[in-house]
C-alpha cells in the first residue's frame, strides 16, 4: 500500500496529466523493430573486425616521418638553383651570330627563286573549261582539227584564200 | 513468445559457442524498450536508431564485465540514458545552441516529424515534456511511460531517491501548467 501511494501521489498534484491515457505517440517504419536485430547484429560483427584492422599492415623505416619533416623543410628554404644557359660570354656571342647568318640565308635564298605569282586570268579560263560540259569541249576539239572549210565554197573564194594563206614558193614546192 | 531470463542470457553468452545466439536473445527481450527510451528522448527515429545501435554494440562489448549487482535491464538502461543525454550535449555544442533552444529544435522535429501519431492533446503533453532539462525529462519518462520505481531509477542515473522523487514532482507541476495553458495550442 505505501508503495503504492509512494509512486502514485503525483497523481493527486497533476489531474489534467493523470487524466490522458499513457501511450506511446510516436510510431517506426514498417518491420523497423522485425530488421532491428539483424542490423544490430551485423554492426557488431563490423565492430569485431576492427579487432584485425586498426594495426597498421604497413610499416615504415624508423624515425621516417621526422625525417621526412626536415627534409621538407630544409627544401622549401632552400634557395633555387639558377641554371645557366651559356657558360662565357664567347659562347653566348657566338650562337647569336649562327642564328643571324642562318636567318641571313634563308631570307636571301628565298628571293632568288622566281615568284610565282598567281595568274587569276588561268585559273578563270580553266574554271570556265571546268563548268561546260565535256562532250562540247571535245566535240570542239575534233572539230578545229580539220581546216575549216564551207560547204558551200565559192571557186573564186577558194582561190583567194589559197594565194592570201601560202606562199608562190610554197605552191611550187614539190612535196 | 517467451523471453529469455536474463540469467539465461548471462549464462549463454559467457560461453563463447553459444555468445551469439545469447545476444540474439537480448535483443529479442530489450530492443524495443530501449529503442523506446531513447526515442522518447531524441525524438526524431533516425537518431534513435543509430543510438539504440551504438546501445547495443556497448551491451555486446561489455556485457563479458557485468556484475550482476544489478539488474541487467537497468545496466542496458544506465548505457541507453548515458549515450542519449551525451547525444544531446553534443547536439548542443556542435550547433553552439544555448540549452533552452534545444528544446525548441526537438520540438520543431517533433511537429514535422512524419511518424508521430497522436492527436493535439498529445502534441501538447510532448511539447510539454520537451520543455523539461534532459535530465529531469529522462526521470519523468521512466517513471511516467516505464513505471519504473525510483530504486530502479536510481541504479540506472546514479541519483538518490529522495531527489529523484523531487526532480519528477517538479516535472509534473511544470507539465500540468503547460497543459491547462490554453494560450498554448497545436
Amino acid at each position: 500500500m505505501g508503495k503504492n501511494l509512494e509512486n502514485e501521489e503525483w497523481r493527486e498534484e497533476a489531474p489534467t496529466l493523470s487524466g490522458m491515457p499513457v501511450r506511446d505517440v510516436f510510431s517506426v517504419p514498417q518491420n523497423y523493430f522485425e530488421n532491428l536485430s539483424a542490423s544490430i547484429e551485423a554492426k557488431v560483427a563490423v565492430d569485431r573486425l576492427k579487432v584485425f584492422s586498426t594495426e597498421q599492415a604497413f610499416t615504415v623505416p624508423s624515425g621516417y616521418f621526422d625525417r621526412m619533416k626536415e627534409e621538407v623543410l630544409s627544401k622549401a628554404k632552400s634557395p633555387s638553383k639558377v641554371l645557366k644557359l651559356w657558360r662565357s660570354n664567347v659562347l653566348k656571342y657566338a650562337s647569336a651570330a649562327c642564328f643571324v647568318l642562318i636567318a641571313g640565308l634563308g631570307v636571301y635564298f628565298n628571293q632568288e627563286q622566281p615568284q610565282s605569282s598567281v595568274n587569276y586570268v588561268e585559273i578563270a579560263n580553266e574554271q570556265m573549261l571546268f563548268d561546260i560540259d565535256e562532250d562540247v569541249i571535245i566535240e570542239h576539239i575534233q572539230g578545229t582539227d580539220q581546216v575549216a572549210m564551207p560547204l558551200s565554197a565559192d571557186q573564186s573564194d577558194l582561190e583567194n584564200y589559197i594565194l592570201t594563206n601560202f606562199s608562190s614558193r610554197e605552191l611550187t614546192a614539190e612535196y | 513468445m517467451k523471453q529469455a531470463e536474463d540469467s539465461e542470457i548471462l549464462e549463454k553468452f559467457s560461453n563463447e559457442k553459444t555468445r551469439n545466439e545469447a545476444f540474439n536473445l537480448l535483443l529479442t527481450k530489450y530492443q524495443q524498450k530501449i529503442y523506446w527510451h531513447v526515442r522518447r528522448l531524441v525524438i526524431d527515429h533516425d537518431d534513435a536508431d543509430d543510438l539504440v545501435q551504438d546501445v547495443f554494440i556497448k551491451v555486446w562489448k561489455n556485457l563479458e564485465k557485468f556484475r550482476s549487482d544489478s539488474q541487467l535491464y537497468t545496466w542496458i538502461y544506465r548505457i541507453a540514458s548515458n549515450e542519449s543525454i551525451t547525444f544531446l550535449n553534443k547536439k548542443k555544442q556542435r550547433n553552439n545552441t544555448p540549452l533552452d533552444e534545444v528544446s525548441s529544435e526537438l520540438s520543431e522535429t517533433l511537429v514535422e516529424s512524419s511518424y508521430f501519431n497522436g492527436d493535439t492533446i498529445q502534441m501538447k503533453l510532448q511539447q510539454a515534456i520537451l520543455t523539461l532539462p534532459d535530465k529531469q525529462r529522462l526521470v519523468f519518462n521512466m517513471k511516467y511511460y516505464d513505471d519504473l520505481k525510483y530504486e530502479e531509477i536510481s541504479e540506472i542515473t546514479g541519483t538518490s531517491v529522495g531527489a529523484l522523487k523531487a526532480s519528477f514532482h517538479i516535472a509534473v507541476k511544470k507539465i500540468e501548467v503547460f497543459m491547462l495553458n490554453d494560450d498554448i495550442n497545436f
